[in-house]
């Protein structure tokens, strides 16, 4: 190796390891945030003595049931695993505003009280379109109606409201802007104070409760015409042990389709709406039983597997500009998840090079494994292999039929593409259909089926060409590298160590150049000069 | 796990590549040797003997035309341009006319994969052109050559197909030779990975120094039985100048120069490989490294009969 060659190496070795010890040893900064809990077991519990007294009004319908709030499936929670303590499936009914647990009358006055068991996942929304409302359409205008409702009001309450109205002044056509404003007079003028619990002492003191803060904007929403509703919520952030929680209200327009929640980023409803597990989206529908604190909640965490950003961000600014500026955590979330998954990328072509290189796997085509693992990677190893087997198969039938038919090279490949992508379609309704068996991770996106046939054509001129030993052999190579890729694209770890410290990447690059070097046997010219084996006569 | 290749001095592909094709063979002389035409054109100009070109076929268009041209061949052979490792390479031994029979089917070709339409042979052409043989799958050219007669002492050894005798040349003087004998499973191809019989050649007589066949020595041609070793390749001082001189054609060092024998005229020239193979090293029993070291320390601006007669002298081994 020249001095040159050396040189470069060495740069590229040591500035990504002092700065790796810049931030851990002088600036005292993780190399990886601390994680943050994103998995819940949430008890559920409802105390069915006195329930009458509690409720005030009789709840029960003709059918002698009881509608209890149970839970809400959101964009940025959702629910599974629901059961009772003693194991048994709960029934509920899905509505507007939340699913409902459905009780008999038999059933209350069989049982003191019931415990519910959901396991919920909080997640950052990947997508900043906000949830489409789907059942509105069906019921529609009623549904509207009772979120434009002022008839809880009483007719002072209402002229005080009306009153605040005027003086807040809104005039303005965007239904957005004049939410906005009545959500920053709320967070500058009324100070919290839960002791505060009327709507007229609230506003003759300025100062409310989080629910009295919550009502009065909704009411001058709807003053506005804006639909507005409450969600009744309970913060899960930094719950070690089971604990019991309290509700926050958060209230939450409708703009045209679209629901946006008002407790986004912003005081008064302070924290950050993924920190928090919605249990119903309508107080007005159960204002009692959610005031007394009817149904209480508690919580553990169960899983950590998300890294706490905002936290890492903090300290980072707190130690130098420089580093906070150049930090990924600055992404967005959406953009964020992709480099999670585009930083490992150079690994997969290291791993490549050593494959290659030193161990003498064949491929086909040089970058070939590292999509094919990507491939894997969206869609599940299983569904990955058994979906790429498919094709490997449909690939040498369809090379054969199409090779009698003596076709131009172009339309035969399109008309492999368009195989490719109806045996895609056919295998897409197998997977939905037998949700069971296999593990969809997301979606199958469009590159990897390109990939895919590209692959095959590849493959089915390697297979006329050399033969079906060689065929296999470049297969199995490809097929190991991609899975070796995918094993260790799979490691959190170092998913965490390139994303937030991706400096590393000179080091992939500097190991390139000392694999580009290697003039040494690759480990399967063992095999293949085994007949020199124990020759010893030199020439 | 190393040692014995190490002790053999074989020459693996990561030291072949980073060592000799790279340093030797500059990047911009490749479509020399990589285009058959070119080096078809060159080696004419330096009035090196090889096979000729009858024609050769470069648009979908010519394919209409192709079988008034095909008619007054008695025998030829159909080849990609910018194929490697005798890929896609067609053998047309003779050509009948099928009087009264529809286009498609009036003249019959007896070729190296059995009896072939018309139609057969043109999709083969297209299949061709369309980039299904070359080295990096862009569109190809045909090229319709002369099929040679096969020098009767090799036609005795080989199963079908025609021998070729594959010369590697660092810095003009040839460092090892083999012969690539066809076989049943080779399909009558002279190409070692589909099983063609390998043998070493003694740079100095040109007699068979053993013979290696799927990765495994052999002592007798799997298909005709015959011992390898009683063999001694016609023409050999010959062979060596032909090899010799396509150093000067390319301008690259390190190359491997696939020849043919032909009954009258001798040594043709067939092509020139940029990254010739390695599997040459287990033909000779020998390995390449050690006689690449020593020509390392020679000159190569010596004229090519001195070059020749240092190696007869037995310098490499």
């Amino acid at each position: 190796m020249n001095l040159l060659k050396k040189t470069i190496i060495l740069i590229l070795f040591i500035i990504p390891i002092s700065s790796i010890i810049y931030k851990n040893y002088i600036a005292e900064i993780d190399l990886i945030p601390e994680s943050a809990t994103n998995k819940w077991n949430l008890s559920i519990n409802y105390p069915f003595s006195k329930i009458e007294d509690k409720l005030g009004v009789s709840y029960f319908d003709d059918k002698k049931e009881i509608k209890l709030p149970f839970f809400t499936t959101t964009r940025y929670q959702s629910v599974d695993n629901l059961s009772y303590l003693d194991g048994t499936k709960p029934n509920f009914v899905n509505t507007n505003d939340g699913n409902l647990l459905k009780l008999s009358k038999e059933f209350l006055d069989k049982n003191e009280k019931l415990v519910a068991l959901v396991n919920v996942e909080l997640s950052e929304a990947l997508s900043e379109t906000p949830l489409k409302s789907p059942r509105l359409k069906e019921e529609g205008y009623d549904y509207i109606q009772k979120l434009l409702s002022l008839d809880k009001l009483t007719d002072e309450e209402r002229e005080q409201m009306e009153l605040l109205n005027a003086k807040i002044n809104i005039i303005d056509d965007d239904k957005a802007e004049v939410a906005k404003k009545i959500y920053f007079f709320i967070t500058e003028e009324i100070t919290r104070d839960e002791n505060i619990k009327t709507i007229t002492e609230a506003l003759s003191l300025s100062a409310g409760s989080n629910l009295m803060k919550a009502q009065i904007f909704t009411y001058l929403n709807r003053l506005n015409g804006i639909p507005t509703r409450i969600n009744v919520a309970y913060e899960l952030n930094r719950v070690g042990q089971v604990t019991k929680l309290n509700p926050i209200y958060m209230p939450e327009i409708l703009l045209g389709d679209n629901w946006f929640l008002l407790a986004r980023d912003l005081s008064p409803f302070d924290k950050n709406v993924q920190d928090f597990f919605v249990l119903y989206k309508n107080f007005e529908d159960f204002p009692k039983l959610f005031k007394q604190e009817f149904i209480t909640v508690r919580a553990a965490s169960v899983m950590v597997n998300k890294v706490d950003s905002t936290l890492y961000k903090k300290k980072l600014k707190s130690v130098s500009s420089i580093l906070s500026l150049l930090s990924l955590h600055n992404l967005p979330v959406n953009v964020r998840t992709v480099f999670y998954t585009v930083l490992l990328i150079p690994l997969g072509t290291l791993v490549l090079s050593i494959s290659r290189v030193i161990l003498g796997l064949k491929s086909f085509g040089i970058f070939t494994p590292i999509l094919l693992s990507l491939f894997f990677l969206e869609t599940s190893l299983t569904v990955g292999i058994v979906f790429f087997s498919v094709i490997v198969l449909l690939g040498f039938g369809q090379r054969y039929l199409l090779d009698r038919l003596y076709l131009l090279a172009i339309p035969r490949l399109s008309i492999l593409l368009t195989l490719v992508i109806i045996s895609y379609t056919f295998f897409s309704l197998v997977i939905y259909e037998n949700n069971g068996v296999f593990q969809v991770g997301q979606s199958i996106n469009y590159l990897p089926i390109v990939i895919i046939t590209g692959f095959i054509e590849r493959f089915s001129i390697h297979f006329i060409e050399e033969g079906t030993v060689n065929t296999i052999k470049a297969l199995l190579g490809t097929l190991s590298i991609a899975i070796l890729c995918y094993i260790i694209f799979k490691l959190n770890f170092l998913k965490q160590i390139l994303f937030n410290n991706p400096e590393l990447l000179l080091v992939i690059i500097a190991l390139n150049l000392m694999i580009g070097s290697y003039k040494g046997y690759r480990l399967n010219e063992v095999l293949r000069f085994r007949e020199f084996e124990g020759i010893n006569e030199n020439v | 796990m190393f040692s014995y290749l190490r002790k053999a001095g074989i020459l693996g592909i990561n030291r072949r590549v980073g060592e000799f094709i790279l340093p030797y063979n500059p990047r911009k002389h490749f479509p020399k040797v990589d285009d058959k035409i070119l080096t078809y054109i060159m080696a004419k100009q330096y009035k090196i003997a090889q096979p000729d070109i009858y024609f050769t076929v470069s648009t979908a268009g010519q394919l209409k035309t192709i079988q008034r041209r095909l008619e007054k061949l008695e025998s030829f052979v159909i080849k990609p341009s910018r194929g490697a490792m005798g890929n896609g390479i067609l053998l047309i031994n003779s050509v009948t006319k099928n009087e009264g029979a529809d286009s498609d089917h009036e003249l019959v070709f007896d070729t190296s994969r059995g009896d072939m339409n018309l139609k057969d042979v043109k999709y083969h052409i297209s299949d061709i052109l369309s980039g299904m043989y070359s080295l990096s799958g862009q569109p190809d050219q045909v090229i319709i050559q002369e099929k040679l007669s096969i020098h009767p002492t090799l036609g005795e050894y080989a199963y079908k197909g025609i021998p070729d005798i594959r010369v590697i040349v660092f810095k003009g003087y040839p460092v090892m030779a083999m012969i690539r004998l066809p076989t049943k499973s080779s399909r009558g191809r002279a190409n070692l990975h589909q099983g063609a019989v390998g043998c070493g050649i003694n740079l100095k007589t040109g007699q068979i120094t053993g013979a290696v066949c799927q990765d495994k020595w052999i002592t007798n041609h799997p298909d005709t039985g015959h011992i390898l070793e009683d063999l001694v390749i016609p023409f050999w001082d010959e062979v060596l100048e032909l090899s010799s001189r396509c150093y000067e054609i390319t301008s690259m060092g390190y190359i491997g120069v696939d020849l043919v024998l032909d009954e009258n005229a001798g040594p043709l020239l067939l092509e020139i490989n940029a990254r010739p193979g390695l599997s040459i090293q287990i033909a000779n029993k020998a390995g390449l490294k050690p006689r690449l070291d020593y020509i390392k320390l020679l000159s190569e601006e010596i004229p090519i009969p001195e070059k020749i007669k240092l190696i007869k002298q037995g310098v490499l081994f």
